[in-house]
């Protein structure tokens, strides 16, 4: 463990920095930027983080350490069960206020190989909360979690259901207003309107024409 | 009485890339690039503007690792003497085309521009291009925002609260220092918002953001104005939302006005065009790049490329300057009508598409700012502080996740070639936060230490390095970067840890990375 030893000396100041780079010169830092990195392929952490794509991915990594595994292992044993396959499970909770990993809406679980480290999961549904354990799954059905994830939410893709009193439109208005703005063009009647943004959105995310690649400066080099 | 307003919102980010170590490296040259071919013309405009007594409003981001650049010696030196090189390759080509009119009357287009860049940034600014942003900023007409620390892009840092405050406080602080007061407004790198970061922009005082498009339209409740007017978020911070009209004009690689066949092309460089022995003092580093000198117009489709014709492009860019405000015009009466309140056009650019990428860009800027001013009534330019004075009351709405990125979330930067990158900036997070409740009051040594170990975990979460992977440019030095970053930050975070500082390496480290000198590595508490 580190103190707080290090207090009692003097204070690096820029001064001293200056000198002691120029004393070094920079052997060591020419080949910072050459020189072979290799990244820890583990933190010795149980973990797994849910991160959200878009509307319809989320993204999951984890890293479980071999002694929780092990534990899990023997927790599996010793209910008198067997090991049958790793899972990912994706809880759906949304309006669930506090998730204790058995009250969720509804779930549906991913069967991992090996060496996965991460998954791309195509939970298919926009504006819900989820949770995602990763765990093991015994021939008897038990389900026996190695790490929980943070909750996340997949944003809502579409207009909002939701009106304001003190902001009303007609839903005419709405679709007229909604199509001027995402550049959508303007429908002759309600109905087409709504037809139109509806196949229009579609478009527009498959399409990704009208989002710009941003950090020109970089984009346009070659 | 106008009938609406337009705002128009550059954003200037470059990541910060600064190698001592080495005499030239060609990664620096986005900088130098960006300040003759961008910054230099943009002040120059905005000052004749100014001078000119144009009735105008713009608003300016600019980030926090430009602002370090702008700020640093070495680039600054660097940065002369690259200017004074092409100043002489200018010379050069005066002499090497005297026998072809139409080339040398080009040569000399580029020697006037860069004697006149020379003196502006080496005379009138003494290499200190913030002096004309400070006085840009005293005008009261030109705005500038702040953006996130090193253009981190938070929606992906959302778990991880204190990293989006530590991306948003050293912006606040180096804005604090740079302009003497506090920015109103932050340019949301990427424009990546998710529901809630606004009550971290509320902690450090900010009043607005912009977001793209659907980030407004499928908010929650529905939005009375569709993108035409700003909403407050329950935190009582204002997004702005971005029109696609607006962009699309300029954007778009086929409907946009920089396609024009009249105006320059980008691609035909004499650095790549000339014999090798010529231009090779010239390049900054080992193989061909741009230099900045380019002769030809876009022409056509096909291959062949005509002589360009800077009077021809420039009538081109007045044209288009009236094209874009007679749509204005259109567009503002057609929503005056509708609305029931005075529409604003949120219009936001990369500033480095202006003068960098098209060439004309800066003067299209000017026709436009002029001829609103002077040729039409219909509408006015503001700043978003501006029309936020203007109604009493607006909406509040909870923006949606969003972003301008490619298919509008966050996949440009979580995808294939860039996800390896999270487990490592996350445990970055989780050790800054540990190291920082383990030593609440450092002082001396350790606080240094502390200090630039945020600096390390900031700088490895720059977006550009992502976006590099993801569209292969630079994607080598991006994970090289990166890399570095993750692994000295380890590095540091053990020596503090087990008490074995070795201060002769980190004071390397600090000169290299000599940016953010106000950080203070509690904001991770």
């Amino acid at each position: 463990m580190a103190n707080n030893k290090n207090n009692n000396k003097k204070t690096l100041t820029q001064e001293q920095i200056r000198q002691e780079t120029t004393k070094f010169s920079h052997p060591s830092m020419e080949e910072h930027l050459t020189r072979q990195i290799n990244l820890p392929s583990a933190y010795n952490k149980d973990r797994i983080i849910a991160m959200v794509r878009d509307p319809w991915w989320v993204f999951a990594y984890w890293e479980i350490t071999p002694e929780n595994e092990n534990s899990v292992r023997n927790k599996i044993r010793q209910a008198g069960q067997n090991f049958d396959r790793s899972v990912l499970r994706i809880y759906d909770i949304t309006g669930v206020p506090n998730f204790n990993g058995s009250n969720a809406k509804s779930y549906f679980d991913i069967s991992l190989k090996d060496l996965a480290r991460n998954w791309y999961i195509d939970v298919g549904a926009p504006a819900k909360r989820w949770c995602i354990e990763i765990g093991m799954v015994s021939k008897e059905g038990g389900f026996y979690t190695l790490a929980r994830s943070n909750i996340i939410s997949t944003p809502r893709f579409g207009m909002s259901d939701v009106l304001d009193a003190e902001w009303m439109l007609s839903d005419e208005e709405y679709y007229w207003l909604f199509g001027v703005s995402g550049g959508f063009g303007i429908g002759k009647s309600s109905m087409e309107m709504k037809e139109l943004f509806k196949k229009r959105l579609e478009e527009w995310i498959s399409s990704g024409a009208i989002f710009s690649l941003s950090s020109h400066i970089l984009q346009q080099k070659r | 009485m106008e009938k609406g307003y337009l705002s128009f919102i550059l954003h200037a980010h470059l990541p910060f890339v600064r190698h001592p170590e080495h005499e030239q490296f060609l990664e620096e040259s986005w900088f130098f690039e960006g300040i003759t071919e961008t910054y230099i013309p943009l002040i120059k405009m905005l000052e004749s503007l100014l001078n000119d007594n144009v009735d105008f409003a713009i608003t300016i981001s600019l980030s926090p690792t430009l602002i370090a650049m702008m700020e640093d010696e070495l680039l600054n030196a660097r940065y002369k003497r690259r200017l004074e090189a092409l100043l002489d390759l200018s010379y050069k080509e005066i002499e090497r085309t005297k026998f072809d009119a139409r080339l040398n009357r080009l040569a000399h287009m580029y020697n006037n521009l860069f004697k006149e860049a020379l003196y502006i940034y080496a005379e009138k600014y003494h290499c200190r291009l913030l002096e004309a942003f400070r006085k840009l900023d005293q005008s009261g007409k030109v705005e500038f925002m702040i953006c996130a620390g090193t253009h981190g892009f938070l929606p992906l840092m959302e778990m991880y609260p204190q990293a989006v405050r530590s991306q948003v406080k050293i912006a606040v602080d180096t804005y604090k220092r740079v302009f003497g007061h506090a920015p109103r407004g932050i340019w949301l790198p990427e424009c990546g918002y998710y529901p809630g970061l606004d009550s971290i922009l509320k902690e450090f005082g900010l009043r607005f953001f912009i977001v793209d498009v659907h980030g407004v339209l499928f908010a929650e409740p529905r939005p009375r104005f569709g993108v035409y007017n700003p909403y407050y978020c329950k935190s009582g911070v204002a997004a702005f939302a971005r029109d696609i009209e607006t962009s699309k004009a300029v954007w778009s690689a086929e409907e946009g006005y920089p396609g024009d066949y009249n105006y320059r092309e980008f691609y035909r460089d004499i650095g790549y065009d000339l014999d090798l022995d010529y231009v090779k003092p010239y390049l900054n580093g080992d193989g061909r790049m741009n230099i900045g000198i380019k002769y030809h117009k876009i022409t056509g489709r096909s291959d062949y490329k005509d002589l360009y014709d800077p009077d021809a492009a420039r009538e081109t860019a007045s044209a288009h300057a009236g094209n874009f405000m007679f749509n204005r015009e259109k567009q503002i009466e057609h929503l005056y009508g509708k609305l029931g309140r005075k529409p604003i056009i949120v219009a936001p650019y990369d500033a480095e598409l202006y003068g960098h990428w098209w060439f004309e860009g800066v003067d299209w800027l000017n026709f436009v700012i002029r001829k609103v001013c002077y040729d039409q009534k219909v509408f006015k330019l503001i700043t978003p502080m501006g029309y936020l004075k203007l109604y009493d009351k607006f909406q509040i709405i909870n923006p949606s996740l969003s972003s301008w990125g490619w298919k509008g979330y966050s996949e440009v930067w979580l995808e294939g070639s860039n996800d390896w990158i999270y487990p490592h900036l996350h445990m970055m997070v989780e050790r800054m936060t540990e190291l920082t409740h383990e030593f609440p009051h450092a002082s001396g040594d350790l606080k240094e230490a502390l200090n630039h170990l945020a600096r390390e975990l900031l700088l490895a979460q720059s977006s550009d390095w992502p976006f590099m992977m993801k569209t292969n440019i630079f994607s080598q030095y991006a994970c090289q970067r990166i890399k570095d970053h993750i692994d000295s930050f380890n590095k540091l975070y053990e020596m503090i840890k087990y008490n074995k500082l070795d201060m002769g390496w980190l004071g390397r480290r600090i000169n290299q990375y000599n940016l953010f000198k106000e950080i203070d590595y509690r904001v991770y508490k």
